[in-house]
This record gives structure tokens, C-alpha cells and sequence, in this order.
């Protein structure tokens, strides 16, 4: 709810409201943050900061500075992939997050690129919103009609 | 150190099964982008997925069959991404290769401190 809160109440891409962007992080499984996984140190600040979502992808081959070459390894044995975290919120609120990620990762690329949120739907988790159809109610995308109607 | 700077990104999108020269695409594109110099590579295994062709690339759940869906994804300046896509046009017989504009952050450390 926390994080779903970011993109609705009016900051999804109405007319004249803050552009979306995806930022990807592209660093190492083997980066630590304070003996913790980089990645998912990452993952804990920016749900701390309430950014609207992160995936984390593990690649199986890749290579970034200092072009050592990052091999998935069989199963069970420890990982020393290449990693990417691909985030989306506002602008505004990527680049407010921007301080900690240039604290947070030593070695690494940072990726911006404008993104158009379509969707952004999200299930209630604490409070049961069934509507009386006993359909699960959809969150308005911030009352969005220019939106809803661009929609096929 | 932290640099900013303007960049392209390419994702060219194939299956697992795809060979140049007996070795696997993925392997030889990462390997051709490094010989160019290439900034940024990272291949990624999709868990399903279908494109060209239209053949559903659906590896089972313990992995063992091949003909996932591949996505790589690189990220370079204009015209570095301009030297790799000739090699693309012959190496890529079936696929999808993607470009878009993006801006980057670099953040790198000392190379002395990278070595061990």
C-alpha cells in the first residue's frame, strides 16, 4: 500500500503531470552494502523511500567496468552474475533517491529513460476491497479520465 | 568517480538455442561487444516469452530444456552502437533488436583499488 500510494493520487501521466521514468542500476552480485547483498540493500532503501517498484534481475552473462566478464553458474554453487534493478516512479522522485544510490554503489552504471505507465493496478493488501460484484475494485489511476480513455 | 553523459540503448531480443559458429548467440554477441569495446552487456534468460516466428520459447521449470527466451542488453554512445549493429545484421537470423535513448550515470572506482 505504502508503495503503491507513489504512483496514485494524481502523479500518473495525465496531461502536465511528472514524466515516469525507468532507472536501471546495472552492478555486480558480488557489491556489498554494510555485509549485505548490494541489491538487496537497494531494495530496502527504496521501498524506505517509498519508490513505486523494483524488479531485480540476475543476467547470466554480462560485463560492465573494468569489463570483467560476469558467468551464471550452475546451480547451488554461489552466484558472481551481473545484476540489474530496474525501478520506476516519478522523475522527481528518482532523482530525490539519486544521493543514495551515488553513496550506495561504489562501481556501476545508472540508466534513465522515460517510461509511459499504461496500467498501474495494485491488489489491497490490508483491508478486503471487494466491490459488490465480488470483483476486485481497481484503483483509479489518480482519476485519470485523458487515460482511461486513450485506452482501446 | 561519477560521470553523466547521453547514451543509446540496444536490447536485441532471440532464443537460447540461437548459434553463431557453433556457439551460443549470446555468447558471441557479449564476446564481439567486448572486442569493440562495447561499455555495458548483460544477458538475461526470460522464463517465457514468444517473438519472431511465433515459436513459444517456454523452458521447463528445471531448466534443462534450451530455447529460452534470451533478451541482451547493451548500453553505449551512439556511435559505438553503430559499430555493433553491422555484426548484429549478420549474426542475428531471427530476433528483434530494439534502440532507445537513455542518459547514464557512471560510477567507478580507482582503478588501482579494483585490482587485486
Amino acid at each position: 500500500m505504502v508503495l503503491a500510494a507513489a504512483l496514485i493520487g494524481g502523479t500518473v501521466g495525465c496531461g502536465g503531470t511528472p514524466s515516469t521514468q525507468m532507472m536501471r542500476i546495472y552492478l555486480s552480485e558480488e557489491d556489498r552494502w554494510k555485509d549485505k547483498p548490494l541489491h538487496e540493500a537497494l531494495v530496502a532503501a527504496l521501498r524506505a523511500n517509498d519508490i513505486a517498484g523494483v524488479t531485480v534481475y540476475r543476467g547470466i552473462l554480462g560485463y560492465g567496468a573494468h569489463r570483467r566478464l560476469h558467468k551464471d553458474k550452475p546451480l547451488h554453487s554461489p552466484h558472481h552474475g551481473s545484476i540489474m534493478l530496474s525501478v520506476i516512479d516519478t522523475e522527481e522522485k528518482l532523482r530525490a533517491f539519486l544521493p543514495l544510490v551515488e553513496q550506495m554503489v561504489e562501481e556501476g552504471l545508472v540508466v534513465f529513460s522515460g517510461v509511459d505507465i499504461i496500467k498501474y493496478a495494485y491488489r489491497a493488501l490490508e483491508v478486503d476491497r471487494l466491490d459488490v460484484d465480488g470483483q476486485q475494485a481497481q484503483p483509479a489511476l489518480g482519476n485519470c479520465s485523458e487515460q482511461t480513455e486513450a485506452l482501446p | 568517480m561519477k560521470e553523466t553523459f547521453s547514451a543509446r540503448m540496444l536490447r536485441v531480443h532471440f532464443g537460447e538455442d540461437d548459434r553463431w559458429h557453433g556457439k551460443p548467440l549470446h555468447e558471441a554477441i557479449v564476446a564481439k561487444c567486448q572486442e569493440l569495446g562495447i561499455e555495458e552487456a548483460i544477458v538475461f534468460r526470460g522464463i517465457e516469452g514468444y517473438g519472431s516466428g511465433s515459436r513459444i520459447r517456454h523452458p521447463n521449470r528445471w531448466m534443462l530444456s534450451k530455447d529460452a527466451p534470451i533478451q541482451l542488453s547493451i548500453v553505449d554512445t551512439e556511435e559505438q552502437i553503430g559499430r555493433l549493429l553491422p555484426y548484429l545484421d549478420i549474426m542475428v537470423e531471427e530476433g528483434l533488436v530494439a534502440t532507445s535513448t537513455v542518459e547514464v550515470i557512471r560510477y567507478s572506482r580507482p582503478l588501482e583499488r579494483a585490482l587485486p
